[in-house]
């Protein structure tokens, strides 16, 4: 018996990308047969993973596990037609509704996932879910196999690695830092931060700074329509890193005073962990799975109120003892995504597939 | 189990909105114009990027029916499927990103265009 991780897309750096060599390592070191396909890979993670053009012929009782993040018509055909254990990793897909005023390509390729992922509601044996509110997406596509919700299975220890010391020093300058992480997309809602970060420099700090971590392609619609905003309303302080390495991204979130996150489309929300695991206070906007991932007791705006959530920022910096709680009350949610704990669930919910097949 | 403290984020808000009342701050009339220049351009080189986006995507992987006539076609695509699919695989790359220059080159023609139009109309209210 052998388990095949198939996915459109293998990029460094990407949170389904490592979740499935997270899923990898896992499985060997349970002594599974196993392997990864995928028709585009990045080249450095080209040891990671084998084309998908060259799949082995699969075996009734063979496990593969196919993660959804994008459409994909090629894999979407052969997953219809082969013959195996079939288990969907469904990590949504951004209703294309967030990309119509920027990126045609975008709102083709969301629709079609969608579509993708309705017409496939009756092929899967088991559908293994980051989110309660991924589960629910699924269910409303008509889904009616098992679900089992296990959190994106994260390397964490990945974050204890060492930062980059130029990239931290250059924002440890007594400024307050507000980052976000995240690839610079319509449903992050930049406009928002930036908007925010605007009062919060007005009316309580005109030194702080918003670092936005995460790449962006500068012909794109949505970042030059930021660009412009910024440009208009002469907004200063605001950085976009674009891509960095590993660790500038760690420096960013050593660096961080507050994280902020007004996203209205998340299926997971994997920042919210990061900045959760360095200890950083997090104020986010409740919607999709940010309340399931960042938990109750925690700053969740039910309300997009830029003023108000501007004041949110300088109470919670401002306010020792509710930093220290919010701090505290995230400690014990990060607990519920502990490397070894998801991994075992991991492997069990594997076994308990095996047994059955 | 360790339990997480409560946190009143409703008095929280309040306490902000109490705040923002007494010291007077207001919104600002910041407007982001996310599609700035929608609905511009021409019409049939949008719908030729639809047709684009529509068949841009090969699949070599394809139904090839039964029987014997179905044996040797799924023979001769397995014999050939080393060669085929990083081809297939590597022109749907080009494809897709021939598709995204297009809609950016279609775009920021869109801009230019409404940038003129706005710089047209100045023109003549100075003349």
């Amino acid at each position: 018996m052998k388990i095949l991780q198939i996915v459109p897309n293998l990029y460094k750096g990407d949170a389904v990308g490592n979740e499935v060599i997270s899923m990898d390592r896992v499985l060997r070191e349970a002594g599974y047969d196993t392997a990864i396909y995928c028709p585009d890979i990045d080249p450095r993670l080209k040891s990671k993973a084998r084309p998908f053009a060259i799949i082995p012929k699969v075996l009734k009782e063979d496990i593969i596990i196919y993660h959804v993040a994008v459409a994909n018509e090629a894999l979407f055909t052969y997953i219809r037609s082969v013959h195996c254990i079939r288990i969907m990793r469904y990590h949504n897909i951004t209703p294309p509704e967030f990309y119509r005023a920027y990126n045609d390509s975008a709102v083709y390729a969301c629709e079609h996932g969608i579509e993708e992922v309705r017409a496939m509601n009756n092929i899967f044996d088991h559908c293994l879910c980051d989110s309660e509110y991924n589960a629910g997406d699924l269910k409303s596509y008509g889904y009616r196999c098992p679900m089992t919700v296990l959190p994106i299975v994260l390397s964490l220890s990945d974050y204890d690695k060492v930062y980059d010391e130029k990239t931290y020093s250059r924002y440890q300058d007594g400024r307050t830092n507000i980052v976000f992480v995240g690839r610079v997309a319509p449903n992050k809602k930049f406009e928002d931060l930036i908007t925010t970060f605007y009062y919060y420099r007005k009316y309580w700090d005109p030194k702080a700074r918003l670092i936005l971590v995460g790449s962006y392609d500068r012909t794109d619609r949505y970042y030059l329509a930021l660009q412009d905003f910024i440009k208009r309303n002469e907004i200063k302080g605001v950085v976009f890193t674009g891509h960095i390495p590993f660790a500038g991204i760690l420096a960013c979130y050593h660096a961080a005073d507050v994280f902020l996150c007004l996203s209205e489309h998340e299926g997971f929300c994997v920042p919210v962990v990061e900045a959760m695991k360095f200890g950083k206070p997090v104020i986010a906007y409740r919607s999709s799975a940010v309340p399931e991932t960042l938990g109750e007791q925690s700053i969740l705006l039910d309300e997009k109120d830029p003023v108000e959530t501007a004041g949110m920022i300088h109470h919670l910096l401002t306010d020792d003892k509710l930093r220290q709680t919010v701090i505290d009350n995230q400690t014990i949610q990060l607990k519920k995504f502990d490397q070894k704990d998801t991994e075992r669930k991991f492997l069990e919910f594997i076994q308990s597939i095996t047994e059955k097949g | 189990m360790e339990q997480k403290k409560t946190i009143n984020i409703e008095q929280i808000i309040e306490e902000i909105r109490q705040e923002i009342r007494e010291k007077g701050y207001t919104e600002d009339d910041l407007s982001f114009m996310p599609g700035l220049s929608n609905g511009v351009g021409s019409e049939s080189s949008a719908n030729m990027i639809k047709l684009l986006q529509a068949s841009g995507q090969l699949n070599w992987y394809r139904d090839l029916g039964g029987g014997v006539r179905g044996l040797v076609k799924k023979t001769l695509r397995k014999l050939m499927l080393f060669f085929i699919v990083p081809l297939v695989d590597h022109q749907n790359l080009i494809n897709s990103r021939m598709i995204a220059l297009l809609e950016d080159h279609e775009k920021q023609i869109e801009d230019l265009t409404v940038q003129i139009e706005g710089l047209r109309e100045q023109l003549e209210e100075l003349q």
